[in-house]
């Protein structure tokens, strides 16, 4: 709370929930719905095709190739998703124009797009699991400490 | 007003970085342009496309502060239709639940009528048979429990508890303590993290190897030529990885500037980090009667005799067998309702999730073409169109999303 006032940002502040108001749950929320939708339909392909990996024990080799190919169209069409979100964020524009937008502007710079983003999550994954250990070790040795001064300490009384 | 206070010390990063790494290719003389503007400039690694020719996505393109029109209408009004509907059949069921359903352990198969009917002295058992009273009874035996169980243990439990608050306490700032490493050592934490990506690999591919040498019974299972293939295909594989990095450098230091504008935007718009799980909390707060009207509605139906009996009368059912002599038939309409109303919960959680990478794609943008606006229209109109600005935006829906997850989790 003290950073937020001291960056001092009243002003995004309430033009954030202007338009988290006004935008995301007003105008554009048909295109969340319709986003959501695709997310929704990606999510459930994925499940069944799980479910019947499942349930088929040892898939043949045909049958690995397809649901390969079938997972990274899912993934094309999610990555796409996102980015349509944005478009669709910054320009208020629909569901299709802001899918087609994407879509060009993925044409331009497929791979850096999809570089950039692979990096930067894997960068963010190893550093979060990094610092996430450190802070563990310490939390665990400090709480071992307590335990066993509490428990010195109960030995004492009783 | 908010833009100044970021900008100077984002000047500060950007002659920094100026000094340090020209990698990038430049378009153009860059000396006459704002600074501000200088860092979605140089992240440009596509040369610029002579304006006019494109679908929109350059020139003039930028965040919409207009009036916006209410847009895909059909599928809002498709999306509430289905929870009025499931709202509606939940309590509908809510209201024609079988009391009968809670007895089915007790049921009593009567093979001469071919039914299946709870005895009356069982209902009365715990008062009526009300389900609710039955679970009354169990959770206050089970607050009892708890509350004895804590008194008996005493301060080993109060030491946990402890060391749990203070564990929440501290993972905010551990939370802005990593915000901070990603706004000021960006560069250094991306070059750490890269071998990682190369040695962990490695060093596993190493560890299975050298482990499956040692063990007999591997080395007996497991033919040598096809370790070693294997073996040699991980670190191919891992040479590949080294050399794809090698070839994009200049793809991670875009990388390297996305994290840290993401990093700068998402310090300066803190409040996502405070509204994005209240929306997750009104998902949750949307969900929980839809789910509690889902039990309730299983519980609209009868109880039949297990239809497998009925094949086999002499088969025997009942205490100490496999076979209960009695099931459950939900009425007709439940499994359709159960699979709207599954689909609507998938439907609404997809949704939160939208809105919360549309809500930090809005609020970046707001900042980032409000950081811009007082540059030259040129150096704005060029950089505003390119894969900086998305990959901020992704990065940050990502980098938010990895923040808010760990403050929640630690």
């Amino acid at each position: 709370m003290i950073l937020i006032c001291k960056s001092g940002y009243s002003s995004l502040i309430s033009a954030f929930f202007l338009l988290f108001g006004r935008h995301a749950l007003g105008p554009s929320f048909g295109t969340m719905c319709l986003a959501g939708l695709v997310v929704a339909f990606v999510r459930l392909v994925r499940s069944l095709m799980n479910k019947a990996n499942a349930e088929q024990g040892q898939p043949g080799a045909l049958t690995i190739f397809l649901q390969a190919c079938l997972e990274s169209i899912l993934q094309a069409v999610e990555f796409l998703t996102k980015f349509t979100t944005n478009f669709a964020a910054i320009t208020g524009e629909s569901f299709c124009a802001s899918a087609i937008m994407t879509w060009n502007l993925l044409k331009r710079n497929l791979l850096s797009t999809v570089l950039v983003e692979v990096i930067s999550d894997k960068v963010l994954a190893v550093v979060m699991v990094a610092l996430t250990l450190v802070y563990g070790i310490i939390v665990i040795s400090f709480s071992l400490k307590l335990l066993t001064t509490s428990f010195i300490l109960t030995q004492f009384y009783a | 007003m908010a833009v100044e206070g970021g900008s100077s010390e984002y000047e500060g990063n950007a002659d920094a970085d100026e000094m340090k790494e020209p990698l990038l290719q430049k378009t153009g003389a860059s000396n006459g342009r704002d600074r501000r503007n200088k860092e979605g400039e140089r992240a440009i690694n596509v040369p610029a496309a002579p304006p006019g020719d494109d679908d929109g996505a350059s020139a003039g393109f930028g965040y919409n502060y207009g009036l916006r029109p209410y847009q895909d209408i059909a599928f809002s009004v498709i999306f509430v239709l289905m929870l009025l509907a499931s709202i509606g059949f939940g309590i509908y069921g809510v209201v024609n639940s079988n009391p009968d359903y809670e007895w089915i352990e007790s049921a009593h198969y009567e093979p001469d009528k071919g039914a299946c009917s709870v005895p009356e002295h069982v209902q009365e058992q715990f008062g009526g048979g009300a389900w609710n009273q039955f679970w009354l009874h169990k959770n206050k035996k089970l607050l009892l429990n708890s509350i004895v169980a804590q008194k008996v243990s005493g301060s080993a439990e109060t030491a946990v508890s402890l060391v749990i608050a203070i564990t929440v306490v501290l993972s905010a700032p551990f939370a802005l303590c990593m915000l901070w490493l990603l706004r000021k050592k960006t560069k250094e934490l991306v070059y750490a993290s890269l071998p990682v990506f190369i040695l962990l690999p490695v060093a596993l591919n190493v560890t299975w190897f050298v482990g499956c040498q040692r063990d007999v019974e591997c080395r007996r299972n497991f033919d040598f030529s096809a370790q070693l293939s294997l073996f040699l295909f991980v670190l191919l594989v891992c040479g590949l990885m080294i050399y794809v990095i090698y070839s994009n450098w200049d793809r991670i230091q875009l990388t390297i500037r996305v994290v840290q504008t993401a990093a700068e935007a998402l310090y300066q718009n803190l409040t996502l980090l405070f509204v994005l799980p209240l929306l997750s909390f009104a998902l949750i707060g949307l969900c929980t009667p839809l789910a509690t009207f889902m039990v309730y509605a299983y519980t609209n139906g009868k109880l039949v005799p297990n239809p497998d009996i009925l094949n086999h009368p002499q088969m025997p059912c009942g205490r100490g067998t496999d076979h209960p002599c009695c099931v459950w038939e939900p009425a007709g309409w439940v499994v359709p309702y159960l699979y709207l109303s599954g689909f609507a919960i998938l439907w609404a959680a997809m949704i939160t999730a939208q809105v919360q990478v549309f809500t930090i794609s809005g609020t970046v943008a707001q900042w980032y073409f409000g950081r811009g606006q007082f540059a030259t229209g040129v150096a704005i109109l060029r950089s505003l169109g390119y894969p900086p600005f998305k990959h901020c935006k992704s990065t940050v829906a990502i980098l938010c999303n990895i923040c808010v997850d760990d403050a929640i989790s630690l």
